[in-house]
């Protein structure tokens, strides 16, 4: 197909990109330089928390949706919607 | 695989210093000895890098000591080196990902819809070992150019963290069931186990994930039928991360988001030893546990009980990220003594002056946020990925955006974090007046799960340069870098070329917009329209203003391609170097198309010889100008083909093609244009008619954005309906930048 039938129908791509699988290479063996340190005392979860909170890093406890409720409405259908609870979500609800 | 070759490990070290340099490249794999430690001493090691190629979608990176037990982590970061008296402690400050469970066992992905994204940059890696004797460990490395698999989600059916309150035994009930509309379980209990899973795979279909999102599936007593109503179910985040990595600053997130984005599980991004901890829980009603259908077809009225597939699909979309905090008060959380928004309040906006104005924006008071969230029609989604969509039926309404539900008064259960009852999907707040086909599918939400760390890219469109849509051969656009913004985004410009619905004559319009959300959308102007055709006026200034009268925007987006509606729409796309939902919105009509680069980059010029993109004269001549794309050919000429966007006598744009084969470069080539006459875009497979109206004569010397570089063009064509666009040696220049 040459570029003016291609352009000018603008039907396919001129070329799909070439290329195919090899084989991985085996692994090599290097020698590594390792630097030491010695760290505080507190195990490295405790150490880990710290930092992560240093980086703002948190996980907050998680409130869920009012679960969903079926009733029937006034034409007999089956509704299915999350429950209207009086409480505000906002506030942690409790878990259904 | 990559179709990379896989290359030999490179061991170089740096000349003048000390620092040893290992790179890895794409299926490389390194063995080495973590040396020993003992009590709080570790051991550091930062000689390895690698650089990622900007195409590709993925790097995953492993590191294991082979079962040894030996505590090792991996530290990651992006385009600078850690510093190089780094500990654990300052790699911790200085890394972009990491891995860093109890175990021996570390991975992560680093992704193109992760920030930062894994493409176009040098990756330096970190590797601690903790008290420990001397174990070998491997370190491999992956590129992948492939998008992440379909199976995103795990159920775990028998509690394996032990969580208490969690009753597996409906699971398992042995109970016969009579097979039918697809499940074709024999108990009851693998039944409910079967219709799980198939929710969890039709989720699979439309979300992404390379780390399995895992969702604990359990039954509880959630209470009997009273008055006529009774609980089903319910699901949450297990926990609502922030800052973790790979996640936008300072937003809540879900744990299965912070999952997805950090590439790695749960304790390789918090550390610790819970690798098994869910991202998800769903709890169901063991007192309704009766009441459900657990057929694979969507129920109708003809089924006995209430579709446990629908009901669970839109539970843990809630729990994966359509879900927010904000109530009925309009206050934001609270974290560490500083309000905070989660990342889906942080999509919301309410109109102010006919403005969107994020419901997170300073501007914005409690009192604002309460009065939007029970305002009915003034909480919306801000992104117009989501708002340029067909199933948008209220795109003439509220600036085009998708309205959220915020009914008054405020529900508790509801509001906020589902879509206006005024559209048919998963996520709408009820299932009355849908039907159940539409109930099974994310639809438009799909887009809004986008922007909550959904989006399956947030890196460069694959592609610059003309796209086009085999079902609509004859329209197309060009995509085409114009700078960067003051927030250093790269700014594109788009140019659709397509035809009136009545009569079929030539029009275009013209987008200036920024990638968001794996998606380029256009930037509304004054009057709020993001995709405006120009019209011409030679007697103001500037001579080209946006048509102000008709609702328009665009977006180019890489989330959920390969199942949309447009790409699954039976046309055979094979051979297709990418593909990009091509959404647009133009006064009342609306498509969404499955568009292709026109041409392969493979066959273009190198860069320095490269004179495709969008030309224009100069500042004093402005409002029109061409898109050239440039195409070296097997005998090793260069075809160049031409759209000329420029206007009617009555002002309104219009545009002519033409392709002039073995184009010469450096002195006077004429390309002859032709008018095309074509179908409307709201159709698929048209006639189009060509018709002689003209030429252009380019002298094109340098691909260059500055005046002075030698580029000239001569133009005389004419319009059928009236008028002619000449111009005669007019010096012209690039406004689009390298490709």
């Amino acid at each position: 197909m040459t570029t003016a039938q291609l352009l000018l129908g603008l039907v396919v791509p001129l070329f799909s990109a070439a290329g195919g699988d090899e084989p991985a290479s085996q692994p090599l063996r290097v020698e590594l330089k390792w630097e030491r340190a010695t760290t505080g005392q507190g195990s490295k979860t405790e150490r880990y928390r710290t930092l992560m909170s240093r980086r703002g890093i948190e996980r907050l406890d998680a409130p869920s949706l009012p679960p969903l409720v079926v009733r029937r409405d006034e034409t007999g259908r089956w509704i299915i919607e999350h429950e209207a609870a009086e409480a505000d979500h906002s506030s942690p609800p409790v878990q259904p | 695989m990559s179709r990379l070759p896989a290359l030999a490990l490179l061991v170089a070290v740096t000349s003048g210093t000390s620092a040893q340099e290992l790179e890895l490249t794409d299926g490389s794999e390194a063995v080495f000895e973590v040396p020993a430690a003992s009590g709080n001493e570790e051991v550091v090691n930062q000689a390895f890098f690698f650089d990622a190629p900007g195409g590709i979608r993925n790097a995953l990176i492993q590191l294991s000591d082979g079962g040894a037990g030996r505590d090792i982590d991996i530290f990651l970061r992006a385009d600078q080196p850690f510093s190089e008296t780094a500990v654990a402690d300052d790699l911790f400050e200085e890394a972009d990902f990491w891995s860093i469970s109890g175990f021996g066992d570390e991975f992560v992905n680093l992704q193109d819809f992760s920030s930062p994204a894994v493409g176009g940059r040098r990756w330096h890696v970190a590797i601690v070992g903790f008290s420990g004797p001397a174990v070998d460990a491997r370190l491999s490395l992956t590129f992948s150019r492939q998008p992440a698999p379909d199976n995103a989600f795990e159920v775990d059916f028998s509690n394996a963290t032990g969580a208490g309150n969690c009753n597996t035994a409906p699971w398992n009930d042995g109970a016969p069931y009579t097979p039918r509309d697809g499940n074709d379980a024999t108990t009851v209990g693998q039944a409910r186990r079967n219709a799980m899973l198939k929710a969890a795979e039709l989720l699979s279909a439309e979300l992404s994930s390379r780390v399995p999102i895992r969702i604990r599936a359990c039954w509880r007593d959630l209470g009997p039928s009273e008055n006529g109503a009774q609980t089903l179910a319910g699901a949450r985040s297990n926990r609502l991360p922030i800052n973790s990595p790979g996640l936008p600053r300072d937003l809540i997130h879900t744990q299965a988001t912070a999952t997805r984005l950090a590439g790695t599980d749960v304790c390789r991004i918090f550390g610790g030893f819970e690798c098994a901890d869910q991202e998800v829980i769903i709890s169901f009603n063991e007192q309704a546990a009766d009441r459900f259908y657990y057929g694979f077809d969507p129920a109708d009225s003809s089924t006995p009980g209430l579709d446990f597939i629908t009901i669970s699909m839109h539970e843990i979309i809630h729990g994966l990220g359509f879900f927010g905090l904000l109530g009925s008060d309009g206050r934001l959380e609270t974290v560490s003594g500083r309000q905070v928004a989660d990342v889906f309040v942080h999509q919301l906006a309410t109109l102010r002056n006919g403005a969107p104005v994020r419901l997170d924006d300073p501007s914005l008071s409690d009192a604002d946020r309460a009065e939007a969230v029970v305002s009915f029609d003034n909480l919306l989604w801000i992104d117009d990925q989501a708002a340029v969509q067909e199933s948008n039926t209220l795109l003439n309404f509220e600036a085009g955006l998708v309205r959220m539900h915020a009914p008054t008064p405020f529900n508790p259960g509801s509001s906020v974090f589902h879509v206006s009852n005024a559209y048919c999907d998963l996520m709408r707040p009820t299932n009355a007046l849908c039907t159940s086909e539409s109930l099974r599918s994310l639809g438009m939400s799909r887009r809004i799960m986008d922007g909550v760390g959904w989006a399956d890219s947030n890196g460069r469109l694959p592609f610059i340069g003309q796209y086009f849509d085999r079902a609509r051969a004859g329209h197309g656009f060009d995509l085409q870098l114009g700078g960067t913004d003051s927030q250093g985004r790269e700014v594109y410009v788009l140019t659709f070329y397509s035809y009136e619905t009545r009569g079929g004559r030539p029009e275009w319009f013209q987008a200036v917009g920024v990638i968001d959300n794996g998606a380029f959308t256009g930037i509304r102007n004054a009057d709020g329209n993001g995709f405006p055709r120009y019209l011409y006026d030679p007697g103001r200034e500037p001579p080209q203003q946006a048509d102000p009268d008709t609702f328009s925007q665009v977006a180019v987006s890489l989330n959920a391609v390969a199942n949309s509606p447009a790409c699954t729409d039976g046309v055979d796309r094979r051979g297709a170097v990418a593909r990009v939902s091509f959404q647009w919105a133009i006064g009342n009509q609306v498509g969404e198309w499955c568009a292709e680069p026109l041409v392969s980059p493979a066959t273009r010029p190198e860069p320095a010889g490269d004179f495709g993109g969008l030309w224009f004269a100069s500042e004093e001549d402005q409002g029109w100008g061409f898109s050239l794309e440039n195409i070296v050919t097997e005998d090793g000429t260069v075809d160049v083909f031409v759209l000329l966007y420029v206007y009617a006598q009555d002002g309104t744009p219009v545009w002519f093609f033409g392709l002039e084969e073995d184009f010469t470069f450096g002195t006077p080539t004429t390309v002859t244009l032709f008018e095309r006459t074509g179908f409307p875009r709201i159709r698929e497979f048209g006639e189009v008619v060509d018709t002689e109206a003209g030429s252009m004569t380019l002298t094109l010397r340098e691909p260059s954005n500055e005046p002075g570089a030698g580029n000239f063009a001569s133009v005389n064509v004419t319009y059928s309906e009236g008028g002619a666009w000449i111009r005669d040696e007019t010096e012209i220049r690039r406004l689009s930048l390298d490709r």
